[in-house]
């Protein structure tokens, strides 16, 4: 910004095409006042927040409401966060937001337990019963065990599991994202799929 | 335990995503074959991987994403929005008391206007929550405050060391 307070002339970057700016340039344009900036950074990357909270999100457009509010916070500590963030090393947005993400997914899943009563009997089997029915109940109630079970782990277990399963990460780029060595998210990844085993109960079939 | 067993989770992970190198699964498969512990843990922990898998992303998923046309600009986060409503029908509330209670001020002669007056002003008080927002318990500033803790929880949780070093150094 200018003293005057009115958003610094910045020359508009090329969004798109084979020589796109990095999260980090797009980063900086917003920054300086580039509105265009932060549609292009959701567009990269909404496709991979909403693998990482969809888990959270009992409907589509709940999970919707979660890659919002991801962005939102990632930006809400925009000026607070990002201009100490280095900037100049490619990839520090996209671990920022990643870490975000998996946050808001965990911090919906237990505000829902503060507020919400649980419909208890939703998990109970209707009278008219339907194989579609059992199966889609079963399935929520898998995914609330599980989601439970992921609340039990460590900060760290869970952002590596999260980046790992739902996101669909490499290790490597897992590692990457948490600002520690490979070895050491195989390491966070192991004990959190321990735990979950102890949690979930889960029976080996043979 | 050496950090092969300690990262047999993981291996187990790249092998169901075919991600291990012809010379790593060999690997992993002659580990298996040496470690007693492992060979035993090894299906447990495959079926937790399977179990804890989600589906493919819907077409319903990615149809609610496109229609929030997020990348349009950032808008007030959502408990904002919440708070809106709310304060609408408060204020609504509150005016509604008002004019309840000033009414028969204006209709009553001077002298009766001060009882009047005095016995208005508990009308407000006496509406249940109209001023302490009880009728809306969900929307209290304490859960506001939460809201706003949870993000100050955010910056503060991810300014670790990590990728971004210390942000307060």
């Amino acid at each position: 910004m200018t003293q005057s307070g009115r958003p610094r002339q910045t020359p508009q970057l090329t969004l798109v095409g084979p020589r796109s700016p990095t999260d980090e340039a797009l980063v900086q344009a917003h920054l300086d006042g580039d509105r265009r900036a932060f549609g292009a950074l959701v567009q990269r990357h909404q496709r991979l927040v909403l693998a990482l909270v969809r888990r959270y999100g009992r409907t589509p457009e709940e999970s919707a409401d979660l890659v919002q509010q991801s962005f939102l916070r990632a930006f809400a500590a925009a000026g607070r966060v990002f201009p100490r963030m280095r900037l100049s090393e490619e990839g520090a947005f996209r671990a920022w937001l990643l870490r975000v993400a998996v946050n808001v997914g965990k911090n919906h899943a237990r505000d829902g337990r503060r507020w919400r009563l649980e419909p208890v009997e939703a998990l109970e089997l209707p009278a008219v019963e339907s194989a579609g029915v059992t199966e889609r109940l079963e399935t929520e109630q898998r995914r609330r065990l599980v989601r439970a079970a992921l609340d039990a782990l460590t900060r760290r277990q869970r952002e590596v599991f999260a980046l790992r399963v739902d996101g669909e990460l490499p290790f490597a780029e897992v590692a990457r994202v948490l600002g520690i060595t490979e070895n050491n998210a195989k390491v966070h990844f192991h004990h959190a799929v321990r735990r979950l085993r102890e949690r979930l109960g889960v029976e080996v079939e043979g | 335990m050496s950090m092969d067993c300690e990262m047999l989770g993981a291996w187990l992970s790249e092998r169901r995503r075919g991600e291990l190198s012809p010379e790593q699964a060999r690997t992993l498969d002659s580990h298996l074959a040496g470690c007693a512990r492992c060979r035993e843990e090894a299906p447990g922990l495959d079926a937790v991987l399977a179990a804890v898998e989600l589906p493919p992303v819907s077409i319903e998923e990615l149809e609610a994403l496109r229609d929030r046309r997020i990348a349009e600009g950032p808008r007030p986060p959502p408990r904002s929005r919440s708070w809106q409503i709310p304060a609408v029908l408060i204020a609504a509330a509150a005016a509604a008391v008002l004019t309840v209670s000033i009414r028969p001020m204006t209709h009553r002669r001077p002298a009766a206007a001060g009882p009047v007056a005095t016995q208005a002003l508990p009308a407000l008080d006496a509406i249940p929550g109209a001023a302490s927002q009880e009728l809306f318990p969900e929307m209290t500033s304490e859960s506001a405050d939460d809201s706003q803790a949870s993000l100050e929880d955010d910056v503060r949780s991810l300014e670790g060391p990590g990728l971004f070093g210390n942000l307060d150094g």
